[in-house]
């Protein structure tokens, strides 16, 4: 009798791993199609010849040196502020929170910006494309991450008062992205022509910044991240009921609340700092996955990672062919796509429970 | 599992909710807590399992104080079932049921978390809305799940905060018929109950709450009309047939 129900259940939880095993597919599908999209000629024949250590220099220069760190990098931005809006929207039971809406990315963003330009973390040069190139990695992801903090700061007092609504908390969150807007053209104000050049198509959100060396950095955050929030998963269901619900399942809520926050803010920062804003991955990825799979964070959070990556780079590649030769700034289509889908998520909303 | 209460305070911003209340009650005893809104019932229940932190005075289970174990550790002693979640995740039945594993699950749920989720399931008769939407379940259906989720903790002592407020006279004495068996297996049961009735129709114990302390506390002997009026302010009759009681309320 128990046995047939556990079968069940265990045939039910079939359909998620299919989910993920799909978009999975998928992925591989989008990593190829961006590999041979671009306007160097080079087609599948060209990635045969890789693999197997016959191919040209030019191709196997333009694949290793700029395609492939651009979709790795896609992948591991778009993995990143999905999973970090996930858990964000889990611990603040907060469905329309992420990076993006609860002023994180732009907080990241200014920290970014006060790093290259006020700590020198970045030096200009007169090249042709007269851009800053940041020498000081490092230094530029630790600044970001300091001023996430303070806007995750300002979150979560906010939380902790009575009354407060999701709403009040995303406008609160858009409140501190104007902010931090206003900000970062202070920092412009007092630049000069080249400085603020670099900030303006930094702030863009662009993944043809992309290279292995900031991947790796990347990776090296988002993986341990990842790893702890799936940890963290059970927790984070638990809470979903509640904060005294989840105290009596033995969960210290004040700390995994704090602790997923920071993490969360964390991988939004180095995604931000090496790429810019890129704007919506981190809300509407979660959301769409939630509404297929369900709202179990257990699965939720691996498949908003991989479901993020595949979404983002898909982005990346359509702005790389759209108006080919042009190449457009991920961030600016992905608000292009985001901002409507946050709208109609929006208008489906009201009048009723957000989860429901 | 015992409990025994000795002398606890808890005030909120310095409001005292709770002042020098202490109890002793017995494995398999069936607790009612009873009085008007705002006495101390929720209160007096979230600081059983320390969802409220005590000011004053310990609570002690098997005589350990309940702040010496870990929250994991007193998670698997204590379940509790809340008044209302206004939040409902969307998850299935067996999603939420398998919640109440958590104080045992690490990475994910085991073989043997499965097995006693699917047992309690059939316990409870929930069998055929196992796979279905918790959302899409009516408020009775709901209740039965909360409680169920409350016994896959397999715990000693169960607390529940008026799990029958919103529920029709049917699901009512369904729920507490449940609660009365798992008492009768040696599942310390306590309740916070508006329905006087309903309590001295399932309780051994009464206790009586007014203004954060004991008014009365005992078996049925302490029901009488003098007891009630003064609890709740109100004009009552009570009718005794055979063993049973009834309140009926008169008028203000």
């Amino acid at each position: 009798m128990t046995g047939k129900l556990v079968l069940e259940y265990n045939r039910y939880l079939r359909k998620r791993i299919l989910f993920f095993l799909l978009v999975f597919l998928l992925l591989v599908i989008i990593v190829l199609i961006s590999l041979v999209s671009g306007s160097a000629d080079i087609g599948f024949r060209s990635i045969i010849d890789l693999v197997a250590g016959r191919s040209s220099a030019f191709a196997s220069q333009v694949l290793l040196k700029i395609r492939m760190p651009r979709i790795a990098g896609a992948f591991l931005a778009g993995t990143s502020l999905a999973i970090s809006g996930a858990v964000f929207q889990s611990l603040l039971r907060n469905p329309l929170a992420s990076p993006f809406t609860l002023g994180i990315s732009g907080a990241s963003a200014f920290g970014a910006a006060f790093a290259i330009i006020l700590l020198g973390a970045g030096t200009s040069y007169g090249g042709s494309n007269d851009v800053a190139v940041i020498n000081n990695p490092y230094l530029v992801t630790i600044s970001a991450f300091i001023w996430s903090l303070a806007s995750v700061a300002v979150i979560l007092l906010l939380s902790g008062y009575r009354g407060s609504t999701p709403e009040i908390i995303i406008l609160a969150g858009i409140i501190i992205s104007s902010l931090f807007g206003a900000g970062i053209s202070a920092i412009q104000y007092f630049s000069d022509n080249v400085q603020l050049a670099s900030i303006v198509f930094w702030t863009f959100g662009d993944l043809g910044r992309a290279t292995w060396s900031n991947c790796l950095i990347i990776a090296l955050v988002v993986f341990p991240v990842l790893l702890f929030f799936i940890h963290q998963s059970w927790n984070y269901k638990s809470l979903q009921s509640g904060d005294e619900y989840a105290k009596s399942l033995g969960v210290n809520v004040t700390r995994v609340r704090l602790t997923g926050m920071v993490v969360a803010s964390l991988a939004t920062a180095v995604v931000t700092s090496f790429y810019g804003i890129i704007a919506f991955i981190g809300l509407v990825v979660p959301h769409i996955v939630r509404r297929i799979i369900g709202g179990d964070e257990q699965f939720l959070i691996p498949a908003s990672a991989v479901s993020g990556g595949a979404f983002l780079l898909l982005s990346d590649t359509l702005a790389r062919t759209i108006i080919s030769p042009v190449i457009l700034p991920v961030g600016i289509l992905t608000s292009f796509i985001g901002a409507p889908l946050f709208l109609f998520l929006l208008i489906k909303g009201m009048g009723k429970g957000f989860w429901s | 599992m015992k409990i025994s209460i000795q002398d606890i305070e808890f005030s909120y911003n310095g409001v005292p909710a709770l002042e020098s209340i202490s109890e002793k009650f017995g494995k398999g005893d069936f607790i009612a807590l009873v009085g008007p809104n705002g006495s101390g019932k929720s209160t007096l229940i979230k600081c059983l399992n320390g969802i409220l932190k005590v000011h004053k005075g310990v609570v002690l289970i098997d005589e350990k104080a309940i702040n010496s174990l870990t929250p994991n550790e007193l998670a698997k002693e204590i379940a509790y079932v809340p008044q209302s979640e206004n939040k409902k995740p969307v998850l299935t039945v067996f999603d939420i049921v398998l919640l109440g594993r958590k104080p045992y699950i690490n990475w994910k749920p085991s073989k043997h978390d499965l097995k006693i989720t699917a047992e309690i399931i059939n316990l409870l008769h929930l069998e055929t809305l196992a796979l279905k939407d918790f959302n899409k379940l009516s408020g009775g259906q709901q209740q039965i799940v909360y409680i169920a989720r409350a016994l896959a903790q397999e715990p000693d002592i169960l607390l529940l905060d008026e799990p029958t407020a919103n529920l029709d006279i049917r699901h009512q004495v369904e729920v507490l018929e449940i609660l009365k068996e798992l008492a009768r297996k040696g599942i310390t049961i306590v309740i916070a109950l508006h329905d006087i009735n309903i309590a001295v129709r399932y309780a051994s114990r009464i206790m009586m709450l007014k203004e954060g302390k004991v008014f009365a506390s005992g078996g049925k002997e302490i029901i009488n009309e003098q007891n009630i009026e003064n609890l709740y302010d109100i004009k009552v009759k009570i009718f005794r047939e055979d063993s049973r009681i009834f309140i009926i309320p008169e008028g203000i």
